[in-house]
């Protein structure tokens, strides 16, 4: 029984290795090819440690003289915070509003916009992709801040929706009955125990949109013709494709392009989890 | 005086601000109406139109872009190769998604870390993604190659996409399964977590091994999880495009789906049969989300 | 003052009426409780003058004015709720200011009455804490602060106890009683436990299946219970009923029951003229537990009401000795009897579901009745209790 215990527990070990060497392998490579020269990641059989190490790739980013890569790389970075910051405030101030007349108020027709808006989560992105485009084209908003954030913020709703919904519902009703017993209009009770009572929920929702923003890639490819909106995505996969960069400075700026969203998920992680997780709740 | 008759429990119907639910609605009725179901039914109207900026003016056309697209062999051919992103997304972002799911079950104090390190790839745009893993794959710097070689699995340096179709598929789709395989994970661990204790203590009492009690109660009950991470996948890689077009560009030996509605709309400007494509993806979606469910969900109750 | 008046009020949700015509009123100052199984309605009465439910029909009256549509928070009333519901986010300070706040008292004034109300409940070490570093008995003190502090003309409690321990319980049940009486203010309490009531209220009202059935101070309730239900709901373990035909001999009225036949108290038969209208008729004979005795242990002379009975389990509960006999006459299958018999909570000696033809019998401790044997038990005829088969009635006038 002992034995089968432990080798249980080794083969549990193993793995939570192999998952774990799964999820970061190809990060850890990327920015084992970053840090090294040319011919040092060429080189046969391939080092799994930069030799010879040097940071030569990211000072060349640094370097943000006009028509540089580095120019190029910087300027899509803050397109890119901007647009999914944007988003990410609109998106979190509709949706909030939105869930909880749906969690907690009674009107007609509530059930019929909750499964609309619901439903739009299941439309896939090429129903709405080529009117939008014609959309904002007939406005004149291609390529500007604000049309690119009024298309994210159309897609990424029904989700956040979805999200604070269940977290709003899962706030006891006597919480607010209390605040009313008390004295509160049912805005005052929204916003001084509602709001911060679902402070986590709404971290969460506000998070995955922020990602999923960052992450947008064929929408700006069709809404962006410049750099005056290019966003991070569409900027490294132009790099890439051109292959007039050399590699190791290729993997450098897939390193800077994913270090923000890294940041975040391996910080806050736990408002990613809890934000899936409650979604989930069928 | 009657008030109005609720018939859900303990809600209380407003008498004052009776306007509120709809001010706090409109923002969001605005957006969604405009930004996405009207585009909808603008896909859905015009995919029977022809509307080509080469070809004005814009003129119904009946079903004569559905034809040109099923005659189009591009398109078939990007149809098939989506059935197979299909099959390999879902299969193993689900079947990974399970076997991270049981490992992550289990407290302890490496949980949270090992949980921000596999929720990562999820985190992470999949253009970046695409790139990363493309040099891996790459046939001259590649590290995939240098490995294979080194352990003796392979002779020569092997291009591994843009030859064999299959394999290309099969190594593109690996990259978003490296993404979608968290968010799979999290939904089948939430269907996890909610199965009580108790069913597996009396089953432990009852004499039920390990397997047995995996078996027996366990997939069942995580089916719902499970019907959901599918639906998801499902979704996800029917879409998928930037994986495509980064590691594969054009090329028709690989092309999605999405890529060919791109591919036609935006390169060949052929708006109508770009709305004919979409609305069949879109329905296509639709069909095979109710599938899975049909067959994979089941209510379950505690 | 703060007179409460419940007239006509009904409520249904769809077709389901959940509050039947209720008429209730409650002084100035009075703790009034309201109780009954869990699906009565007691707590939608309760809502509905909180004003967090709608009324389908009738109105409710504070001090004298109407305030069917007025939002609670312009009621002047504060509410206990049953888990408490304070505010997680905020410290018990906190919780307890946050009416005051919203009425824009002044700041001092708000120190001022939060700190003398957390010292009364004892909690002034704990006003810079958070509600999840509390225990049960003391969030419900905050609960209760929160309520105090606001100095409303209305107390509404929805079950503020039934969260708690057994031996809390029965301190916080003091502690109520008696910040009623200091600040004698008008109070609304629900509760299901019967014992609560009785020992809470100054009046308590009973009700079932939304309908009213008894108002009146708790000592009527248990001596002149207005129906079988009330009769069997208040007072633990409930009272033993049976089915019993009165008939009228020489020596003055006798029930009938199974193989028995006692004789009533003929000061009984004369206050009760109802009976006289049942002889030869069928009865419901209800009599408690604590109004029997064996009868070698009391001084039966002068009565005719002893039943010789199988024991079919003895309790020991120290100074008392529970028995349950065997009677071989028909319980009345009333849904009155067993609903109420089933939902009184009262950890003593058995009572829900009790199974047909036993009765419980609370002897003196020196009883020599053993399980198995036979005992004489003696069914005291001055606390006899008649009731109408069909309807369920008391039988007085």
């Amino acid at each position: 029984m002992g034995r089968r215990r432990g080798l249980q527990r080794v083969a549990r070990v193993v793995l939570i290795a192999v998952i774990l060497v799964w999820s970061t392998f190809p990060i850890y490579w990327a920015l084992n090819t970053s840090f090294t020269t040319l011919s040092g990641a060429q080189s046969v059989p391939a080092h799994f440690v930069p030799s010879p190490f040097t940071a030569h790739n990211y000072r060349t980013l640094l370097n943000t003289s006009a028509g540089g890569v580095g120019n190029q790389f910087w300027r899509s970075f803050l397109n890119s915070t901007i647009e999914s910051g944007l988003a990410t405030v609109l998106t979190v101030a509709i949706a909030l509003f939105a869930a909880y007349a749906f969690a907690r108020l009674e009107f007609r027709g509530k059930r019929v916009i909750l499964v609309v808006v619901l439903a739009t989560l299941l439309l896939p992105v090429y129903a709405t992709l080529i009117p939008l485009y014609r959309i904002m084209s007939n406005v004149h908003l291609v390529n500007t801040y604000l049309g690119i954030v009024l298309v994210y913020t159309s897609g990424f709703l029904p989700l956040a929706i979805w999200i604070m919904y269940n977290y709003f519902a899962s706030v006891p009703r006597e919480l607010e009955e209390a605040a009313f017993v008390d004295g509160a209009t049912p805005v005052i009770a929204l916003w001084r125990v509602m709001i911060p009572v679902s402070l986590p929920g709404i971290a969460a929702t506000a998070i995955i949109v922020f990602l999923m923003g960052w992450a947008q890639f064929i929408f700006p490819l069709v809404l962006s013709s410049d750099l005056t909106t290019q966003p991070v995505t569409v900027i490294v996969a132009a790099l890439n494709g051109q292959r007039i960069v050399p590699f190791t400075l290729l993997n450098a700026i897939g390193v800077l392009a994913a270090a923000l969203p890294a940041v975040i998920a391996l910080v806050l992680n736990r408002y990613i989890v809890q934000g899936v997780m409650a979604g989930s709740i069928k | 005086m009657s008030g109005e008759s609720v018939s859900t429990g303990r809600k209380r119907p407003r008498r004052s601000g009776r306007f509120l639910p709809y001010i706090l609605l409109s923002p969001l009725v605005l957006f969604i109406g405009a930004l996405a179901l009207y585009p909808t039914i603008v896909t859905t109207v015009q995919a029977f139109f022809t509307v080509n900026p080469l070809d004005p003016p814009t003129r119904f056309a009946g079903l004569a872009n559905f034809r040109a697209l099923w005659h189009n062999p591009f398109v078939r051919e990007s149809a098939a190769n989506t059935v197979l992103y299909i099959i390999v997304g879902v299969g193993l972002s689900t079947l990974f998604g399970l076997g991270m799911a049981l490992v992550l079950q289990r407290r302890s104090h490496w949980r949270g870390v090992i949980l921000a390190l596999i929720v990562l790839p999820w985190a992470l745009p999949a253009v970046v993604e695409a790139v990363i893993w493309g040099w891996i794959y790459d046939p001259t710097f590649g590290v995939l190659n240098s490995v294979l070689k080194s352990l003796g699995i392979i002779n020569g340096y092997h291009v591994w996409i843009g030859i064999g179709r299959v394999v290309s598929i099969v190594l593109i789709e690996l990259v978003q399964v490296w993404q979608i395989t968290p968010l799979a994970a999290l939904l089948i661990l939430a269907a996890l977590q909610s199965i009580p204790q108790e069913l597996y203590e009396a089953a432990r009492v009852d004499g039920a091994g390990r397997w047995e009690m995996f078996r027996r109660i366990t997939l069942p009950l995580v089916r719902p999880g499970l019907a959901v991470a599918m639906v998801e996948s499902l979704i996800l890689s029917l879409n998928v495009f930037d994986q495509v077009y980064v590691l594969n560009g054009f090329a028709p030996g690989g092309a999605s789906i999405m890529l060919q509605t791109y591919q036609i709309s935006f390169n060949n400007l052929n708006f109508g049969q770009g709305y004919a494509l979409s609305l069949l993806a879109t329905f296509a979606t639709m069909l095979l989300s109710l599938l899975i469910l049909a067959v994979v969900y089941r209510r379950v109750e505690f | 003052m703060a007179e409460i008046r419940f007239e006509h009020v009904s409520k249904s949700f769809d077709s389901n009426t959940v509050v039947n015509d209720l008429d209730l009123a409650i002084a100035d100052g009075e703790l009034m409780v309201l109780v009954g199984p869990s699906g009565c309605g007691k707590t939608t009465a309760l809502r509905m003058l909180a004003g967090l439910e709608e009324l389908s029909e009738g109105s409710i009256v504070i001090d004298g004015e109407v305030v069917n549509d007025l939002e609670p928070r312009d009621r002047d009333i504060a509410m206990v709720f049953q888990n408490y519901a304070l505010y997680p986010h905020l410290t018990v300070y906190q919780n307890m200011a946050f009416g005051l706040r919203l009425h824009h008292e002044a700041k001092d004034e708000i120190e001022r009455r939060v700190r003398d109300t957390a010292r009364v409940l004892q909690l002034d070490e704990l006003l810079e804490r958070k509600p999840k570093q509390l225990s049960g008995g003391q969030r419900q003190r905050v609960a209760m602060g929160r309520a105090i502090v606001r100095q409303p003309k209305v107390f509404l409690m929805d079950e503020p106890l039934s969260n708690l321990d057994a031996k809390l319980r029965v301190q916080m049940r003091a502690q109520i009683a008696r910040l009623q009486r200091d600040l004698s203010v008008t109070m609304l309490y629900v509760t299901h436990d019967q014992v609560e009531a009785m020992t809470l209220g100054q009046r308590v009202a009973v009700m079932r299946l939304g309908v009213l059935q008894q108002v009146a101070p708790p000592q009527e309730l248990y001596t002149r219970p207005v129906n079988l239900f009330v009769a069997s709901f208040i007072g633990s373990p409930a009272m033993n009923v049976v089915e019993a035909e009165l008939h009228g001999e020489p020596d003055g009225l006798r029930a009938r029951f199974g193989s028995h036949d006692i004789r009533l108290d003929p000061g009984v038969v004369a206050a009760r003229p109802a009976l006289a209208r049942y002889e030869g008729r069928r009865v419901v004979l209800g009599v408690r537990p604590q109004n029997t005795e064996d009868a070698t242990l009391v001084d039966t002379a002068g009565t005719d009401s002893v039943v010789e009975a199988k024991v079919e389990l003895r309790e020991n509960l120290g100074s008392e000795v529970d028995v349950h006999v065997g009677i071989d006459a028909p319980v009345p299958a009333l849904d009155a009897v067993i609903e109420a018999t089933e939902s009184a909570d009262t950890g003593e000696a058995g009572v829900a579901g009790r199974p047909e033809g036993i009765f419980v019998a609370r002897l003196g401790p020196d009883t020599k009745a053993q399980e198995g044997g036979q005992v004489r038990l003696w069914l005291d005829p001055r606390a006899l209790h008649f009731f109408d088969p069909d309807s369920g009635a008391a039988l007085y006038e």
